[in-house]
């Protein structure tokens, strides 16, 4: 399936949401994030999520940036998120 | 601390299947039994952990198709080509085996009674299988609001859940892009966006609007929608990517 000149395919940051809860201890995916980038305000399940490699990358679905990204090997999580400037979690009352 | 119970941490747990329904020849539903199971919102999703003797596991998402406040716990799977999980979970699961699951999981892509608007769902593929679970929800709900269907899919073989679409009626309309039935005039193809247009709530009724499917067909259908006028703000989508999995 890999033609040239075709973009490698993303899911939503919406099927990360496991992955993202395990980092976050909740389910984030509701949360709105802000690009360091470009600015775009999203909810983190509109996030292009690149799930095949070794870790998981979030790109911002506007400008492409990256926003997030993590691998995890048996006792460590290794992330870096310099490209979200911020995020908002709201609970439930 | 207050909070403590309504965040509770994410943990995975044990699931045993409880019953394996085919759907087609190329999807399953399989109903899980999980032990304090808090319920979910129509559209959320499992992630779903398989561990080999070795050790070695393998994670992936599947939406829930049930309704909401059901009780019940039934994912449907369809195979992707090559894929491990699915291709497992289609053809070799049986009623007792066990699985870990983590969830319900999401809290963007889903649709609850409280919503008073109408509701239009277009569907590629696999991807009915949560829009699914919000037609079961507003049907179980009687709810008020009209929810419409729009449901691509290759052929007539493929449709999930094909008693309960054709007990839709006029609330769902389904195209098929490779093989029609026997006698029906539209040549399979592609949904075109005149037949989006005929066949969905028109944008000036303000349907909330939920789009799943392949990463190609769901912005495809994004550019489609937002040109008849959809505000992007009211619609939500989710992408099953057409990876194929290692």
């Amino acid at each position: 399936m890999s033609e040239p000149g075709v973009v490698p395919r993303h899911l939503d940051g919406n099927a990360a949401a496991g992955a993202l809860a395990e980092l976050f201890g909740t389910d984030i995916t509701g949360a709105m994030g802000t690009c360091t980038a470009c600015g775009n305000r999203a909810a983190m399940a509109e996030t292009h999520a690149y799930v095949d490699g070794p870790g998981v990358v979030l790109r911002c679905h506007a400008c492409d940036s990256v926003l997030m990204r993590w691998a995890t090997s048996r006792r460590t999580t290794w992330l870096e998120m310099s490209g979200l400037r911020s995020i908002e979690i709201t609970v439930a009352p | 601390m207050a909070r403590a119970a309504t965040l509770p941490r994410l943990t995975w747990q044990s699931a045993t299947l409880t019953q394996v329904r085919r759907e087609s020849s190329t999807a399953s539903t399989l109903r899980l039994d999980v032990a304090g199971w808090p319920g979910h919102r129509a559209g959320q999703h499992v992630d779903v952990r398989l561990t080999a003797a070795d050790g070695y596991t393998a994670v992936r998402p599947y939406s829930l198709a049930s309704a909401a406040g059901s009780g019940l716990v039934e994912i449907t799977v369809a195979t992707t080509p090559g894929g491990e999980v699915s291709t497992y979970l289609v053809n070799d699961a049986v009623a007792g085996n066990h699985v870990e699951v983590r969830g319900p999981l999401g809290s963007w892509f889903v649709w609850d009674v409280s919503d008073p608007d109408p509701v239009q769902l277009v569907a590629g593929g696999s991807g009915v299988v949560p829009l699914m679970s919000m037609l079961r929800t507003h049907g179980s709900a009687g709810h008020p609001a009209p929810m419409r269907l729009l449901y691509s899919v290759s052929d007539p073989e493929q449709v999930l859940y094909a008693d309960e679409v054709e007990q839709l009626a006029h609330a769902a309309t389904v195209l098929h892009t490779r093989h029609s039935p026997p006698g029906t005039a539209r040549p399979p193809g592609r949904v075109t966006p005149a037949e989006v247009e005929e066949h969905t709530l028109p944008a000036t009724s303000r349907p909330s609007v939920f789009v799943c499917g392949p990463t190609g067909f769901v912005e495809a259908m994004l550019t489609v929608l937002t040109g008849l006028g959809h505000d992007p703000e009211r619609i939500r989508a989710e992408r099953y990517g057409e990876r194929s999995s290692p």
